[in-house]
């Protein structure tokens, strides 16, 4: 088939009806991946449909570049509505299973309903079966991917399933491929335990086709060679997803006890997970996702003390910021140990780390105390309660029942004044200090899947090499400036917005792209067009794309207003970042999140999106600029389409 | 690991298994030799993982089987494409 051919595949777990459809008329307009995935959603799921009942869906999609050379396009987008936010929930993994996928000839799989019994998918090519999972309830994600391949008799095939902690809806949960690679956030894994869908294993043995093989090829071996000299993948390669001192001279802003102060105080703790140790002492090898050059996945080994013999793929910058800064342990071992555990019972980590943070913040202040722990000690860095908490959320036991539903829920059950230590966006538990760097912050508070860098966040960091040159060229910014200035920063966040939402709906992984790879030497906008256009035979131009990833961004919008009561009072960072400026002595001291400026941020933001100022919505006029009139019809229809005005709508947030 | 190909021509590949990241963009590349497409299925060569030390295992027919066809060391290309596509280096070319 060629890129741009496949079908959607439709089950309904209720009934268990299976059916496809081509997927190419939704192609035209929303590309793949999560763009396909996001409009399925928008035109047939429910309104007021709660995210762990039947009624929610659950869709899968994989991108027209997957199954193909491309560089880094591995992707698998998980999208539903969000089981933490009630608004657009969407999360994306690597590894194998998008491509396995497409090769079986399939572009997205949507799921309805909900079993009585508990069952996994099976889909060889063409033969698709609903199969029993009773036997493979209760296991976690390792022992999920030993048990199928096993009883199937076929050691590669490709799956995702979720751990316990999905089985027992907690709402952080999320969902594995390929023992570690996990699509995190959003609580899709409860989404998929409440339909009672274990795993979906999947086989394809087809083939994909390219419209200009000559073509196709000679922009991916230039596209080999830059990002094979790109510094910073060359980082990657060598150390892993974890790579750079993220608390060197300038940036060493920190989660710290439930982001308490700003900073981690100690030097020697900062030594005892610099990169160095995790690749000295514990890297293994280098692994990579499919069709990805970059290979950022090292593996870790533990070889002496209590874990001895854990093998850990995948460390990332979050485990470090979550289990060290955030929760306080700095024993290399212990956090490879923690982050394994979250794997293994299918915990997102940034949510389960998250909740814990919270819920000792509460415990320091005399909120909680042993009656309300289950006679636990919070002590922070005592990794043993740690380990203990991840197991009783996941199973729901005790304490970790009422835990397992996110700080912000949690705190709404326990009250006591909690509230205020529950750092969350819209609902969902926040991993991203938000001090120092503005358009990281800005870009994670308004992201629609609620909080989380990756749906338009600019690491500013990553940017202050740039030359002015590339930062024209590729950016269109006269300069991006430092980290920590406002201006500048509202442009650049929509811009990464549109390049990521056409990422995720290509297939791409967003580390090859500009957005993490800084220009010239990553996959930038022009590779992207280019790449489609070649391979389906397409006539796009640049801003035709861009278009589409505006659209893209546009319809989780208008599913955000039609499924939430959100407005702009809800794009507002948490109030510490306001009020409890970075303590630390040093360059960072005193920097915080100005709120007239963020107002200032805001206007600007919704400005150039063509939204309603006041209440964050988008208008008409912009829907229908973007091929979404049927969207604008929907939202009118609900008494949730922006209205155009003028003059400024602060929000007073002296809350 | 050697894979004696072409014993007239005294050429090799010569495959060092640790070096592999398990990326597979020489099975695509190879795939694409001999049938024009990307087919998984319809290479020479395979690459997998095993078990959770992901121990990975590459193979290369020299012999066709059903659809998987025999290495012919990219005739017609310049040199063989897993060679050319393998980042990490893991597969390699001695003799001429």
């Amino acid at each position: 088939m060629n890129v741009f051919d496949g079908d959607v595949l439709r089950i309904n777990l209720s009934n268990q009806q299976i059916s496809t459809e081509p997927s190419r008329h939704y192609m035209k307009r929303f590309l793949g991946g999560r763009g396909v995935n996001q409009w399925i959603l928008f035109n047939e799921l429910p309104v007021n449909t709660d995210p762990l009942s039947p009624n929610n869906i659950i869709t899968f999609g994989t991108g027209p570049l997957v199954g193909t050379l491309t560089p880094g396009a591995c992707r698998l987008s998980i999208d539903s509505k969000n089981a933490l936010t009630n608004g657009i929930g969407s999360s994306n993994c690597g590894g194998r299973f998008a491509s396995e996928l497409r090769f079986a000839g399939y572009n997205n799989i949507v799921v309805k309903g909900c079993s009585e019994t508990p069952v996994y998918l099976l889909i060889d090519d063409d033969r698709v079966e609903i199969r029993d999972a009773s036997h493979i309830w209760g296991l976690t994600t390792w022992e999920t991917d030993a048990m199928i391949k096993k009883e199937i008799n076929d050691n590669q095939i490709q799956m995702v399933y979720i751990g316990p902690a999905g089985e027992h809806l907690v709402r952080g949960a999320c969902i594995v491929t390929d023992l570690e690679k996990a699509a995190g956030r959003c609580g899709l894994g409860a989404v998929m335990g409440s339909k009672k869908l274990k795993a979906i294993a999947v086989r394809g043995r087809g083939s994909i086709s390219v419209k200009d093989p000559q073509a196709f090829f000679e922009i991916v071996d230039g596209l080999l060679e830059k990002l094979g000299r790109n510094e910073f993948l060359k980082r990657r390669g060598e150390y892993g997803i974890y790579c750079q001192v993220m608390w060197g001279e300038n940036y060493r802003e920190s989660s710290w006890r439930n982001f308490q102060g700003g900073y981690i105080p100690d030097p020697e703790q900062i030594a005892m997970i610099n990169p160095d140790v995790f690749l000295k002492k514990f890297k293994q090898k280098s692994l990579s996702c499919f069709s990805c050059p970059i290979h950022c996945r090292a593996l870790h080994e533990i070889k002496e003390g209590p874990y001895t013999g854990l093998i850990s793929e995948g460390l990332e910058n979050n485990d470090i910021q979550l289990f060290g800064a955030k929760l306080n342990v700095f024993e290399p071992s212990i956090i490879l140990k923690l982050r394994s555990l979250c794997n293994q019972y299918g915990l997102d980590t940034d949510n389960a780390a998250g909740v814990i943070a919270w819920a000792y913040e509460c415990y320091q202040r005399g909120i909680l105390n042993e009656e309300i722990t289950d006679g636990l000690r919070y002590e922070w860095g005592d990794f043993e309660t740690y380990i203990k908490l991840l197991k009783t959320i996941t199973y729901r036991k005790g304490f970790g029942d009422i835990l397992a539903e996110g700080s912000k829920r949690a705190s709404e059950i326990i009250g006591r004044g909690s509230g205020q230590y529950s750092i969350h966006i819209k609902g969902q538990e926040l991993m991203e200090q938000l001090w120092v760097d503005k358009g990281w912050a800005l870009g994670t508070v308004l992201s629609q899947r609620g909080g989380t860098h990756t749906r338009g966040a600019v690491l500013g960091s990553r940017f202050t090499t740039l030359s002015l040159e590339d930062s024209k060229k590729y950016y269109s910014m006269e300069n991006i400036g430092k980290p920590n200035q406002y201006e500048g920063k509202v442009k650049l966040v929509t811009y990464f917005e549109k390049i990521q939402a056409l990422a995720d709906s290509l297939g791409l992984c967003t580390f090859a792209t500009m957005i993490w790879a800084p220009a010239p030497d990553a996959i930038n906008q022009t590779d992207m067009t280019r790449l489609l256009n070649v391979t389906a035979g397409l006539d796009f131009e640049e801003g035709d794309l861009l278009i589409m990833g505006e659209r893209i961004h546009n319809l989780e919008k208008a599913f955000n207003c039609l499924h939430t009561d959100w407005t702009r009072e809800d794009d507002y960072p948490p109030i510490r970042f306001m009020r409890e400026p970075i303590k630390m002595e040093g360059p960072l001291k005193g920097e915080y999140l100005d709120v007239n400026k963020w107002d200032e941020m805001l206007d600007e933001y919704y400005e150039l999106h063509g939204w309603d100022r006041e209440t964050s919505r988008p208008t008409k006029e912009i829907l229908e600029k973007l091929d979404l009139n049927d969207v604008a019809e929907v939202l009118k229809k609900s008494g949730k389409l922006g209205k155009k005005r003028s003059g400024n709508n602060f929000v007073n947030i002296n809350r | 690991m050697i894979f004696t190909l072409f014993p007239e021509k005294h050429m090799r590949i010569i495959v060092d298994h640790e070096k592999c990241t398990l990326c597979q963009l020489c099975v695509l590349a190879c795939s694409f030799h001999h049938a024009k497409l990307f087919n998984m299925n319809r290479a020479s060569i395979e690459v997998n993982a095993y078990g959770k030390e992901r121990k990975i295992k590459i193979i290369i027919n020299e012999q066709t089987e059903e659809e998987k066809l025999a290495c012919d060391y990219c005739e017609g290309e310049r040199e063989p494409l897993c060679i050319k596509y393998c980042i990490p280096k893991a597969l390699n070319i001695k003799g001429s």
